[in-house]
């Protein structure tokens, strides 16, 4: 079955025709070229593929792309302004929290997601965001470092 | 990739009702944490899936009378961030807050919970502990019926074709009901629980009028209350010596199945004793 959807990415409006089976992810990934969000597990227990959708962040591989319909969705590509890095990706780049990069564009928005939330978090309170994303090279310290030295 | 099926998305009970009755095989989807892993693994074939989010109405918290009524759709991050749920209700604030991940909560439903029927549930224990209801509607009936009469087993609910969940209704308890949630995982990271437990206490303060509720999650086919534990700790002093004939008790009144897929029986039994010691100690503020 196919459908005629609006989506709202990073400002950009986008008409596109989905089958009822395309998740979110793959029409991001395929179709509109944003190749930020990743697939890891396809299960959501990784957190490679969260966009944040209507102001919540979550896993666009569980997600239909016919469910996002009307929605406004921000991916990792819409943190990036002008050329210009935002300073939770500098401070992961400053605390060498990025070394095969497949999981960050997922913990950089978990991290976005989670200072709009709550602006001065515990180590607790980020150990929570994290716990849907998985790291395989870092060993998460350096990425709770660059978390930390972003929160004012 | 998914395989090929329809999706319908109707804006009325009655509408997702007819889609039911009028497709064959076709599942109702709320948040999908649960139907798009499934149907990804080949456990489930729909031909279609209705998603119910578009229907208006189903995702308050309010009282109605002397029940809080929580709608089915309403997301796991929604009861963290409910006033009432937090400050009367902590059995569901706490199982809501271990429940997956923060990005699972933004989707997955506590109507979807019940209805996957999990016995390892994290919303079942807590339910079953306080006695809550479930409504069901297809657009023209509806009927209301004790969650722990609509859990028939694994996977299985006394939903009929047509029906939707849309409502849960929680009694409404006094100032002084205490209640928590424990639950065992292998990691500290998202997991299932390998087993939970729910205590709910009325007239904490009280020997001779105390009660004690407990139910377990993940020891039998459905989430379990356990009334002989419930009136051994109810209506008394509570001592040390009472707890270990608790203890003892109810490793002979659970029997997990030998397959049990996160924690071995024997495990089970020993933590259910403990997750009682450390909610009496927790929630009466004692020492044993």
């Amino acid at each position: 079955m196919r459908h005629n959807i609006k989506l709202n990415v990073n400002g950009d409006e986008y008409e596109i025709e989905v089958k009822s089976n395309e998740t979110l992810l793959s029409v991001l990934r395929n179709r509109l070229h944003l190749t930020g969000a990743k697939e890891g597990c396809g299960v959501g227990e990784c957190g490679a593929c969260v966009v944040i959708m209507n102001g919540r962040i979550i896993n666009s591989c569980l997600t239909l792309a016919v469910e996002a319909d009307g929605s406004e969705i921000i991916t990792i590509e819409g943190l990036t302004k002008a050329n210009k890095l935002n300073e939770i990706q500098e401070a992961f780049i400053e605390y060498g929290a990025i070394q095969c990069g497949f999981c960050t564009p997922g913990f950089i928005l978990a991290v976005k997601a989670l200072l709009d939330r709550n602006s001065h978090p515990t180590d607790k309170d980020i150990e929570e965001a994290f716990r849907g994303h998985l790291c395989r090279c870092t060993g998460y310290e350096t990425i709770k470092q660059a978390t930390k030295a972003v929160i004012k | 990739m998914l395989y090929e099926f329809d999706y319908y998305a109707p804006k009325t009970i009655k509408e997702a009702s007819e889609l039911l009755l009028n497709l064959p095989d076709a599942r109702i989807m709320a948040g999908g944490t649960d139907l798009l892993v499934n149907i990804r693994a080949g456990k489930e074939r729909p031909s279609a899936v209705i998603d119910i989010k578009r229907i208006e109405g189903l995702n308050q918290i309010e009282w109605k009378g002397n029940y809080l009524s929580i709608g089915a759709l309403t997301l796991f991050n929604q009861l963290l961030e409910n006033e009432i749920i937090r400050n009367r209700y902590k059995v569901v604030y706490e199982c809501a807050s271990v429940m997956g991940c923060y990005e699972i909560r933004n989707r997955a439903t506590i109507g979807g919970n019940i209805m996957n029927a999990s016995p390892g549930a994290e919303s079942g224990s807590p339910l079953f502990v306080l006695d809550a209801e479930v409504v069901l509607e297809d657009g023209e009936n509806k009927r209301q019926l004790k969650i722990s009469e609509f859990i028939k087993g694994v996977g299985k609910t006394d939903i009929k074709k047509g029906e939707i969940l849309t409502e849960i209704l929680i009694p409404r308890y006094p100032d002084d009901m205490r209640s928590t949630y424990f639950r065992g995982r292998r990691v500290k990271g998202m997991d299932l629980a390998s087993l939970n437990l729910a205590m709910l206490i009325l007239n904490p303060d009280d020997d001779t009028d105390r009660e004690v509720r407990v139910a377990m999650g993940a020891v039998h086919i459905t989430p379990l209350r356990i009334p002989e534990i419930e009136e051994m700790l109810s209506r008394k002093r509570l001592t040390v010596d009472i707890l270990q004939k608790v203890k003892k008790r109810i490793t002979e009144l659970i029997n997990p199945r030998a397959t049990s897929l996160r924690a071995t029986p024997e495990y089970k039994k020993v933590m259910a004793g403990n997750f009682i010691e450390m909610g009496l100690e927790k929630l009466l503020n004692m020492k044993f």
